[in-house]
């Protein structure tokens, strides 16, 4: 098993984090989490109409994925996957139960409104792609802050490897190699600095 | 597209029996339609987060303080990793030198029985060993080696001279920790061995020990407690310290944390108060004051150096059972101070004394080459 850091786990891709979770890394479950709960639930809540059903649906979700990490095969992006397993689970929901009447009016818009509506695969995935990012987008500040820190990071290690003419990976162990040296160096001397500024601040 | 009915394509649905175009409609209506529906507000957002992650494997962290002290360690690492990963381009060999990385030495050793059987420790887990002289000999779950006196056993037997005696043996990259019939415990670094009576039927409790060992010696002010080693016995009442006094060592040391002893080496005799190291060599013994903590860091699972190259590179041989060769002769009076975990790989004791900039190593199959 890989092992992987507390602080650097942000700064993974969601390929990355994959695979970690194919591992069976739970730092890699609690950030992919992290980065998509909220949305998935405001995605669920948006077309179930009931906070409880879409929480549960959310936690379920999240339970299977733990669950079955080492059986999943992630063969499309991570954000893909997820909210197709979304999907899945509220029209399983939804067809257990009577058919609202919005639902059938929506449903008939949608089908009037035919140019949304491509058989392509790859345009249906673009679209999906393009749906979250704007699912993204509108999400409260703080929680989209979760998205644009990990993307910043992943990108200053890709702008750095094309700098410097490294592959990605070079410079991503070089960065793990650096913390761990450091580790080393400043483990007694961070512990001291950490605690005298707890001191200052109490 | 002509609407279709949704409720027919749902049903449908449910049972697996609709067309691949019904179930792109209806899966991308799902996905794409437009819904009527209202937005979840942020406090509800994460109420009901909060409520989900409660009973989810995700690693949590404890409290808010603590999310601020990483954040604060993790900017505070990044920023002065960077510095480093900078510096360390010019030393990219450092990895691929410690490719052959060398496991840390961990819990192990050979029981030898007064009949001479010899136990494998590490093979053995939470089992009642064997039984000597009516003396039950038995591993605890943690690897602890545990003698007890039988209850049923008649304690008049006291005056019987005749003793049975055990060892247990350590071998290089191992450590191993004893309780003795009358709950003193020592525990014994590599390369140590100890030799006890399973009962001490005698006036005074004797043990022989070669290598390094930590005491904890019971009590016991009728019976005083002898530690032998190679020409120097310790007497104790009842007290905490720690003898190194290897076979290639010229100078055998003992270092007293709790109570008092008393060293003698056949010319001279020391009494030890605590925090006093008492260095035995053949002319005498010299008494020191030391902080007691480098003499015991081993036992607590630390390297504490405080020492020259060739001190600290024969405790690495000995834990992580290597054999050390030197390309110079290293500088004695250049003394490097370090604490690390010894639980560490062999590579990550070496890198932090690479970091002084005043030594280097290579790794060459279980051969640890010091350069200059």
């Amino acid at each position: 098993m890989r092992q992987t850091d507390r602080c650097s786990l942000n700064a993974f891709s969601d390929a990355e984090l994959a695979v970690l979770l194919a591992e069976g890394d739970a730092l890699a479950y609690t950030e992919i989490y992290k980065r998509y709960s909220a949305v998935l639930c405001v995605f669920a809540y948006k077309r179930l109409d009931n906070r409880e059903e879409a929480r549960d649906l959310v936690h379920e979700l999240f339970l299977a994925l733990w669950r079955k990490r080492t059986d999943i095969n992630i063969t499309v992006t991570l954000s893909t996957y997820l909210f197709t397993a979304v999907r899945n689970r509220m029209l399983d929901l939804i067809s257990h139960k009577q058919v609202s009447s919005r639902y059938i009016e929506s449903f008939q818009n949608y089908c009037l409104n035919t140019e949304n509506y491509s058989a392509d695969h790859l345009v249906r995935h673009n679209q999906l792609h393009a749906l979250i990012e704007r699912e993204i987008a509108a999400l409260p500040p703080k929680m989209r802050q979760v998205f644009e820190f990990s993307r910043k990071s992943s990108y200053n290690r890709k702008e750095i490897a094309a700098e410097l003419g490294l592959s990605e990976q070079t410079v991503k162990s070089h960065l793990q190699h650096a913390v761990k040296i450091l580790k080393l160096k400043l483990g007694a001397i961070l512990s001291i600095v950490m605690y005298l500024i707890h001191l200052l601040l109490i | 597209m002509k609407t279709k009915d949704l409720k027919d394509i749902l049903n449908r649905y449910k049972i697996g029996e609709v067309t691949p175009d019904e179930r792109n409609l209806v899966e991308s209506w799902m996905l794409f339609g437009k819904m009527p529906y209202r937005n979840l507000s942020e406090a509800e957002l994460s109420a009901d987060l909060r409520m989900i992650e409660k009973t989810l494997p995700i690693v949590k962290s404890e409290n808010k303080s603590k999310i601020w002290w990483s954040s604060a360690a993790a900017i505070f690492l990044c920023i002065l990793g960077f510095y480093l990963y900078k510096s360390s381009f010019n030393s990219t060999q450092l990895t691929l030198k410690y490719a052959n990385d060398i496991r840390p030495g961990r819990n192990g050793a050979m029981l030898i029985l007064a009949n001479g059987r010899k136990i494998n420790l590490n093979e053995v887990r939470h089992s009642e060993l064997a039984s000597e002289a009516g003396v039950g000999i038995k591993i605890t779950s943690n690897g602890e080696l545990i003698y007890t006196v039988r209850s049923n056993k008649k304690i008049g037997s006291l005056n019987s001279t005749s003793e049975v005696f055990n060892t247990v043996v350590v071998p290089a990259g191992g450590q191993y920790q004893i309780r003795l019939p009358d709950g003193s415990k020592v525990w014994l670094n590599s390369n140590s061995s100890l030799r006890f009576p399973v009962e001490f039927n005698n006036k005074e409790r004797n043990v022989d020990i070669v290598g390094e060992g930590y005491f904890e010696v019971a009590h016991l002010k009728s019976k005083p407690f002898k530690v032998k080693s190679a020409g120097q016995t310790i007497e104790v009442l009842g007290t905490h310290f720690n003898i190194t006094a290897y076979a290639n060592e010229k100078i055998s040391k003992v270092t007293l944390l709790e109570g008092s002893v008393k060293v003698e080496n056949g010319k001279d005799t020391k009494v030890l108060v605590p925090g006093q190291q008492a260095k035995s060599v053949s002319g005498g013994i010299d008494v020191v004051t030391v902080d007691v903590a480098d003499a015991v860091a081993w036992k607590n699972g630390y390297f504490r150096f405080n020492e020259n190259l060739k001190s600290i590179m024969t405790k690495i041989s000995r834990w992580y059972d290597v054999d050390i060769v030197y390309e110079e002769e290293p500088d004695e009076a250049l003394i490097f101070e370090g604490e690390i975990s010894r639980s560490k790989n062999i590579s990550a004791v070496l890198t932090l004394m690479e970091s002084t900039g005043n030594a280097h190593f290579k790794i060459e199959g279980r051969r640890v080459i010091v350069r200059r």
